[in-house]
């Protein structure tokens, strides 16, 4: 593995339409964490982001699209 | 041989494919109903091709965590002893999500059989499955089907009787040996009495913490220390929380099969993601919305529903038709024919024919249009474009404290409000499912606009201004979403915004089949409601008007009077004048109009009907000006109503409670008699209230001044300090201070 300067970790609704991250963790209250998780956000999981008009966000996790609200991508760290 | 009754649970994420199967293997004529206890539907029917074996639908979930309504009754049924085989649907285009469940209903212990759907599109996306080594690593076996095209049902149903005859099955797949260590500790731990098959099970649900499941194994003070700890030793090691630990296993597994069984052609950028770059565009969504729904409403409305309903309202319930070159009757006429050839009285006639030929026929004048609606509506949904819909309107809605998925059920119910009702199902967090079962009536259906278009035609004299249905459904969504406001900051609805994640399932051209039965499955409701709810109304209507007391005499008024007015004694006169104190205050006391909003409370569309006969103006329609007329003067100026009181009037009649079949259909939503009342009690209240604003405040402005004048500024006091009130302290969620400012960073 490559080590280097390690770029922080940015909370997906900041992901800008077509690049394709990685998820770190996920923040927030429980119930949605684990909601999230079990759609497939969990550490190391690919996330190709659609679109992003600000408010809301369109990605592709796990071969599923999923439209998703900004307020709860802020919870979604990536890297 | 008579083959043993069989027990199959149908269990699948949303999108799966999971309808299709079921319509398709049972003919889709099971029983629906509720599960009990939660506003979840339940759906249970015999196969067609062996009667022996009986299908329960699980709803559409992503995992069996106790969370959701829709899991905890998933997860039950399938641990019951109720069910011999779970067959598990996977959308095989789609392996790496579907897994999550498939391996969660796997380590139940239950024979399962997994289908994998679209096992045509797989095969035309280039892609491979290697089932075989799927089967082996899953511990079940897989079968190959296509639900659109019916293919693999067969071997499916062999496969189901095989495993089923195993009673249990252990799981195959492991996790990390580190994370295998611990559960296998905690499994030594868990009493004798756990069977076998679902030791496994617990010791993950008790490394998981999931207290439901805790409760059923009964550990004692010792076993459950000793399980605490080792979770807890567990949870430092790995620095995570243990539920986040097994959904990451499982992930884990899931990509160790997909490198295993799938072999995947090279993507290329799918027609759906060029689709969404433009309809879930910013600045472009809202606007395609409007023109796509300007363009339903014109051809279900405007042009080929309406050209229907007409010929239905004017032939066959009117003056007859012409077809082919030979002539036919109408209804009523025909009906008109054989009684008076079977010397029937004129009571017989009178009640066939005003009764019920005119009520029911007024109720299926709006099929054409409905289905009309219906076939577009259903389509738009089951091509994926809904699901896009109510992502665009949630960035909208979400700041009335109201979801996106609520906009489909309002869409639906401009048709009719028992499909509309219906259509909630698909909003997965309760509280926002009640509210918008509560508040989507609010909408104005096909049967309100006659009575839109007599009202406007009393108030404005005109009543096909482009303008006026746009203006109503306008008002409408104002009531839903003022409701929407002031409801979430009560106590019943207060809880942090359900955050908005749906799934956009691909755009895809639904099958014909699934198409029509899903138009089918809303029309058939409103069918069913004309000939029974309204059916019965009717004759009950037709009853209270025609009989009555006459000079001191109680029968059939026709019969003992001559006088045109002969409603004036009927037994509906009595019961409006007995309760029109309660419509005084909002400027309507006569009883013609009270009786109009009673028989509005059975069915929208017996108003009109009831307004013509009180009238005695039988062939009017709501377009004819004399009626406009007759119906201001006698109805509400004569009584010393105002223009105030005719629209209070109407306020209160497009809000207030819908029909009788809505309010069954409400019943049977809520799955509650508390709610149920809650909901039409709501309705009932915010239509009075809003009609006494509009009389009083007319009034006042006239410079007539009353008691009532202040209970209206009260109430109107009332409704803006709900509606501009922060949000009452500790209804919202406690991690929202620490959402808001990252938003305003974006």
């Amino acid at each position: 593995m490559v080590q280097g300067p390690k770029a922080p970790a940015m909370p997906l609704s900041l992901v800008k339409a077509g690049e394709t991250v990685t998820v770190e963790r996920v923040k927030g209250v429980e119930d949605m964490r684990r909601h999230l998780q079990e759609l497939g956000f969990v550490e190391g999981a690919e996330v190709h982001v659609v679109s992003n008009s600000g408010a809301n966000i369109i990605v592709m996790i796990k071969g599923a699209r999923f439209g998703i609200d900004a307020k709860v991508a802020v919870h979604i760290m990536t890297v | 041989m008579a083959a043993s009754q069989l027990h199959v649970a149908l269990a699948g994420n949303p999108n799966c494919g999971k309808t299709t199967l079921f319509n398709l293997i049972t003919g889709a004529n099971g029983y629906v109903g509720n599960w009990p206890g939660v506003t979840v539907e339940k759906k249970e029917a015999k196969l067609t091709s062996d009667k022996s074996v009986t299908i329960t639908d699980l709803p559409g979930i992503y995992s069996l965590s106790p969370y959701s309504p829709e899991e905890v009754v998933a997860r039950d049924y399938i641990m019951s002893d109720e069910p011999d085989v779970v067959i598990q649907v996977l959308d095989a285009t789609n392996l790496e999500r579907n897994l999550y469940l498939a391996l969660q209903v796997v380590e139940t212990g239950k024979p399962v059989v997994v289908a994998l759907n679209m096992a045509d599109l797989v095969e035309k996306n280039g892609d491979k499955i290697d089932t075989k080594r799927l089967s082996k690593a899953l511990g079940a076996p897989v079968v190959m089907i296509s639900a659109l095209k019916n293919t693999g049902i067969d071997e499916l149903f062999a496969k189901a009787r095989e495993a089923a005859a195993k009673k249990a099955e252990v799981p195959e797949h492991k996790f990390d040996s580190a994370i295998e260590d611990v559960l296998d500790h905690i499994e030594n731990c868990l009493p004798q009495s756990v069977p076998v098959n679902k030791r496994r099970y617990y010791a993950v649900k008790l490394f998981e913490r999931d207290a439901q499941a805790v409760k059923l194994v009964n550990l004692n003070k010792e076993q459950a220390d000793r399980v605490e700890q080792l979770v807890s030793q567990c949870e430092k090691d790995c620095d995570d929380d243990s539920e986040s630990i097994i959904t990451g296993e499982r992930y884990a597994v899931i990509a160790h099969i997909i490198d295993e069984c799938l072999k995947k052609a090279p993507e290329k950028m799918s027609i759906s993601e060029k689709i969404d770059r433009v309809v879930t565009n910013r600045w472009l969504g809202l606007p395609i919305f409007v023109l796509v729904m300007w363009a339903v409403y014109y051809i279900a409305i405007g042009t080929i529903g309406t050209a229907g309903t007409d010929w239905v309202n004017d032939n066959l319930f009117g003056d007859g038709f012409t077809l082919f070159g030979a002539s036919f009757p109408s209804v009523p006429g025909l009906f008109e024919g054989w009684l008076t050839a079977a010397g029937a009285s004129d009571l017989v006639i009178s009640l066939v024919n005003d009764g019920i030929v005119a009520g029911v026929g007024a109720v299926l004048g709006f099929i054409p249009q409905m289905f009309v609606l219906f076939i577009l509506l259903s389509f738009l949904e089951d091509c994926g474009y809904m699901a896009r819909v109510a992502f665009v309107m949630d960035r909208v809605f979400r700041r009335f404290g109201l979801s996106g998925k609520s906009f489909i059920p309002m869409l639906v119910s401009t048709g009719c409000g028992v499909p509309g009702v219906l259509s909630t199902k698909t909003i997965e967090n309760e509280k926002d499912r009640r509210m918008t079962v509560m508040t989507t009536t609010f909408i104005p259906c096909g049967a309100k606009l006659p009575i839109i278009a007599l009202l406007m035609g009393a108030l404005i004299g005109n009543n096909d201004a482009s303008w006026i249905s746009p203006l109503f459904y306008f008002l409408g969504v104002v009531a839903v979403i003022v409701s929407g406001i002031m409801l979430k900051k009560t106590k019943l609805f207060a809880g942090r915004p359900t955050p908005f994640v749906m799934e956009l399932p691909a755009y895809h051209m639904p099958s014909i089949r699934s198409w029509a039965l899903h138009v089918w499955e809303r029309v058939s409701a409103y069918i069913k409601k004309a000939f029974t709810i309204i059916f019965a109304s009717t004759i009950v209507i037709w009853f209270l008007s025609n009989f009555g007391v006459f000079e001191g005499a109680f029968g059939f008024l026709p019969d003992l009077t001559d006088a045109d007015e002969f409603m004036d004694y009927s037994v509906l006169a009595m019961l409006g004048s007995a309760l029109s104190w309660i419509f005084a205050p909002l400027g309507f006391a006569s009883w013609q109009a009270v009786a109009m909003s009673i028989s509005g409370l059975v069915a929208k569309e017996n108003v009109m009907a009831t307004a013509a006969s009180l009238l005695s103006m039988s062939d009017a329609t709501e377009a004819d000006p004399e009626l406009w007329h007759a119906f201001a003067q006698q109805m509400f100026f004569n009584h010393g109503g105002t223009v105030g009181a005719i629209a209070a009037f109407g306020a209160f009649n497009l809000l207030c409670a819908p029909c009788f079949a809505a309010m069954g259909t409400i019943r049977a939503q809520m799955n509650s008699g508390k709610w149920t009342a809650i909901a039409l009690g709501y309705e009932c209240g915010f239509a009075w209230v809003i009609g006494l604003m509009i009389n009083q405040f007319y009034l006042l402005s006239q410079g007539v001044f009353s008691i009532w004048t202040i209970v209206a500024v009260a109430f109107a006091a009332a409704i803006l300090f709900q509606l501009f009130r922060p949000m009452p302290k500790g209804a919202m969620g406690e991690d929202d201070n620490e959402v808001a400012p990252s938003v305003s960073a974006a």
